[in-house]
């Protein structure tokens, strides 16, 4: 390579790595997940929106003890959460309020959404991103994760989604 | 592909007496002229109008591909229970053929049969459309099992990834370096690849020939055949970089706008697999997404070596815990193709000035990717993209090239089995 030549070629590897590098650090997912229950199996993530936030975490709780999984989960607005799943975060199951949020994010579900029953009138759903996702949505309406909820101000149990 | 690739130009080599039959010559010289050859067998003649290249090609292809072949007869004969169709199906491969028969999900993770069906978890997205559309055509066309077919046309793309080679080496640095590049990249244990439902194929194929064009300075070729490139794989990338690289330079030096053709047609192939995935999706970054679920950041290498770590480190507690085995022997693989990193540098060192532009930003760029992305990594599989290492290797010391490529052939019958028991490839 000839000297003149060296200049703009440096220029244009460096542009390149540059903008590689930016590329690779694109938008990622929104939620971190950091609360983490349980020790021992696989992780199961869960993410979930602020109003049932004690209810469903009283769940999980319930769910790694008599199984013994673990799971991580994130709190955050119903748009968020949308956004996440929507995004590629690796999620297993979401707790979302109906609306626009939960019609978002339905097509990335592995079966419909379970209810879980209102809180302040609203509805929300247990929605199951994957198998493992699913089996966590299904112990909340079980008897035991049923009582757990209201416990913890969730009424009702509203209809098949 | 056949007018950028190797021997052209050279075609048979054969001397001219052997292809031309003696003619009677008016005035009574038939009686000196010497007796016609015997008529040769019709498959001899067609392989004698072969070029050289692809006849050297074929040749070191079908010797190494004995060991692939022996490696996944002993797997199968181990292995009973497992139909070749469900071993050619795994890993990626599972994904390439379902695109190739039923085309990409409409949303980001794909719809399942079974909700049991841990694919769901991941993303059709991640893989570029240009391997599932070859195969799907062909498909079409011969009506053969779609796992079949995928196998076969990824093996007769990497018998044009070796003839392209061949000629990159031959532009490099003559007829003995064209031959060492083809004969490492064949023996080379990432080459089985070739006989795996994988892109890698028609990838190597297309970037190899796009460099090729561009050392000749065929500029919309180079961009076409980029465009197959980056439809092929997202590594196509570094060859857009190459080629607007040198576009840059001609541009400022000669003010010549017509290299730019290469890079801005590369880009079509990558441009049209995100325009599409954005119509079908409603998402305009749903390949970007896809490789979130996949779990692709770039993290300079940061995971890898803290596998290897674990995996080494922790020695034999790392190999019997669940899943550990697998783990080493990943890491193990890895760390081969580091080695064999390293053993470029001084090849680069002493070629430092006869480096071609588009090859060395090409390799810069690619080593960039490998070394930058933890789930890509140094496996002997990706570190294929770096094609013009094993050009610069083989021009450094072609005898060596050739004394390890026949050394090392063996492993490619060693990563098969790995590859089909539960290595990653």
């Amino acid at each position: 390579m000839t000297p003149a030549l060296r200049r703009p070629a440096r220029l244009a590897a460096t542009a390149a790595v540059a903008a590689l590098l930016c590329s690779g650090c694109g938008p990622g997912p929104n939620l971190m997940p950091r609360r983490t229950a349980g020790t021992t199996g696989r992780s199961t993530i869960v993410l979930m929106v602020a109003p049932t936030r004690a209810a469903v975490l009283a769940g999980v709780d319930a769910f790694v003890k008599g199984r013994g999984s673990r799971i991580v989960s994130a709190v955050g607005t119903p748009a968020e959460v949308a956004t996440s799943v929507k995004d590629g975060a690796v999620v297993d199951a979401v707790v979302l309020p109906s609306g626009p949020d939960l019609d978002r994010v339905r097509n990335e579900l592995v079966a419909a959404p379970l209810p879980l029953g209102a809180v302040a009138g609203t509805p929300y759903w247990a929605a199951p991103v994957t198998y493992r996702g699913l089996v966590f949505a299904q112990f909340l309406q079980t008897p035991q994760g049923r009582s757990l909820l209201h416990a913890h101000g969730v009424t009702g149990s509203g209809t098949a989604g | 592909m056949v007018t950028v690739g190797p021997g052209v130009g050279d075609r048979t080599g054969t001397p001219a007496a052997t292809r031309t039959p003696a003619r009677t010559r008016p005035g009574g010289q038939a009686r000196s002229a010497p007796p016609p050859p015997p008529p040769r067998a019709a498959w001899l003649r067609a392989w004698e109008r072969l070029p050289e290249g692809l006849r050297y090609s074929l040749v070191v292809y079908s010797i190494t591909r004995v060991f692939v072949l022996v490696a996944v007869i002993g797997y199968q004969a181990a292995n009973p229970r497992e139909s070749l169709s469900h071993s050619a199906g795994k890993w990626d491969g599972w994904w390439y053929v379902r695109i190739a028969q039923s085309g990409y999900s409409e949303s980001l993770r794909p719809p399942v049969t079974r909700i049991t069906d841990w694919h769901h978890g991941y993303s059709d997205w991640a893989f570029f459309p240009g391997y599932p559309l070859v195969v799907g055509a062909v498909q079409r066309l011969t009506t053969l099992p779609t796992g079949l077919i995928a196998v076969a046309v990824t093996t007769v793309f990497g018998l044009l990834t070796l003839w392209a080679v061949h000629g990159l080496g031959r532009e490099f640095g003559g007829r003995e370096v064209g031959r060492a590049s083809a004969l490492l990249v064949a023996a080379w244990p990432g080459s089985a690849i070739f006989q795996q439902p994988y892109s890698e194929g028609l990838f190597l194929a297309a970037v190899t020939a796009a460099l090729l064009a561009l050392q000749r300075e065929r500029w919309v070729l180079a961009g076409l055949l980029g465009a197959v490139a980056t439809a092929t794989r997202p590594s196509g990338v570094a060859l857009v970089v190459a080629a607007g690289a040198v576009a840059a330079v001609r541009l400022l030096r000669d003010r010549e706008w017509r290299p730019l053709l290469a890079p801005v047609l590369s880009c079509a192939g990558a441009g049209a697999f995100l325009a599409y995935g954005w119509w079908r999706t409603g998402d305009p970054m749903v390949w970007r997404h896809a490789e979130n679920l996949w779990v692709q950041r770039f993290d300079l290498s940061h995971k890898m070596l803290d596998t290897w770590a674990q995996s080494l480190l922790h020695l034999p507690r790392s190999a019997h815990a669940p899943g550990g085995g697998q783990l080493l022997a990943t890491s193990l693989v890895q760390i081969l193709g580091a080695l064999a990193l390293a053993a470029l540098v001084p090849a680069i060192w002493v070629l430092r000035r006869r480096l071609a532009l588009p090859l060395a930003v090409y390799a810069a760029v690619s080593l960039v990717m490998i070394l930058g992305y933890s789930a890509v990594g140094t496996r002997p599989r990706t570190l294929l993209a770096v094609v013009p290492a094993f050009v610069w290797f083989a021009a450094w010391r072609p005898r060596a090239a050739r004394i390890a490529a026949w050394a090392m052939a063996p492993l490619l019958g060693v990563l098969t089995v790995l590859w089909l028991w539960r290595v990653t490839p």
